[in-house]
């Protein structure tokens, strides 16, 4: 299960629990229920999630719980479900901004998503890279060099500072 | 040196919690002030503050949007209580206002 979670890896190493796969950039998609479909959807091929239904499902009923978009044109939905059976974390970045509930009131450009196992008592170390991965989000030098990503590349260094 | 105690936890316990600590303690150490912030999330508590640590602090902040561990700590000390939200939107506005309210506090004047 934990492929890139070898007894000698850095477990300090935020940028290891970004998969490639799940990395979406220029999305166009219009609105926020088509790029969570999107981004579930390549959560979905990566092995994150057995059912693409069902963890949507538990995503909206975070969304019910309250805002997600954190100011700055970025939203952070999660999901915690059954149907996530590797935890992890997938980013959209958005050709144009789309309506999300935020703190600030603006628009979202990126949106990061992160899926949390139901049991996470397996899932542990995984789960520190994401909390780990979390705290990132709260930098704002990360936030612009994410903002300003091109590619993958870049999307995957903006975690590196 | 004013020194800040804390808490953050969130409803699913993997976002807003460590967003939340990470903005925090950047506004802490931007206006040259101590903290210590304890998260309690899916992973369970990291970074634990010790009753000690409590003790001496002139503040708390416990960011929370759902019931905490070890409440009780925090029976002599002054909490400010806020949602996650509002750590996540206005970090040193949160931290300036717990600031103004120690000092108030320690001048014997209720806030």
């Amino acid at each position: 299960m934990y492929v890139y979670l070898k007894e000698d890896d850095d477990l300090m190493d935020v940028k290891s629990s970004i998969n490639p796969r799940t990395i979406i950039v220029n999305s166009s998609s219009k609105s926020k229920d088509e790029v969570l479909k999107e981004i579930i959807h390549s959560m979905h091929n990566a092995g994150n999630v057995s059912s693409e239904e069902g963890f949507l499902k538990s995503v909206y009923q975070r969304e019910s719980q309250g805002i997600t978009g954190i100011g700055n044109g970025v939203a952070i939905p999660h999901g915690q479900s059954e149907s996530v059976v590797e935890p992890g974390v997938a980013i959209a970045t958005l050709k144009d901004p789309i309506p999300w509930e935020s703190l600030d009131d603006q628009k979202t450009k990126i949106v990061v998503l992160f899926a949390v196992p139901d049991n996470s008592e397996g899932a542990k170390l995984h789960l520190q890279l994401l909390a780990q991965f979390a705290r990132k989000l709260g930098d704002d030098d990360v936030l612009a060099s994410l903002k300003s990503a091109k590619n993958v590349q870049e999307i995957t260094a903006a975690f590196e500072n | 040196m004013m020194k800040i105690v804390g808490v953050c936890a969130c409803t699913v316990g993997i976002a807003h919690t460590y967003i939340a600590q990470e903005k925090l303690e950047k506004a802490a150490k931007k206006l040259g002030y101590e903290i210590h912030l304890e998260t309690q999330g899916t992973i369970g508590t990291e970074n634990a503050l010790t009753q000690e640590e409590i003790d001496s602090a002139d503040i708390s902040i416990l960011a929370i949007d759902v019931k905490i561990k070890g409440m009780e700590r925090f029976d002599n000390i002054t909490k400010i209580t806020v949602p996650t939200d509002i750590a996540i939107k206005s970090p040193t506005k949160l931290i300036e206002k717990a600031v103004e309210v120690a000092k108030s506090r320690s001048k014997g004047i209720k806030a």
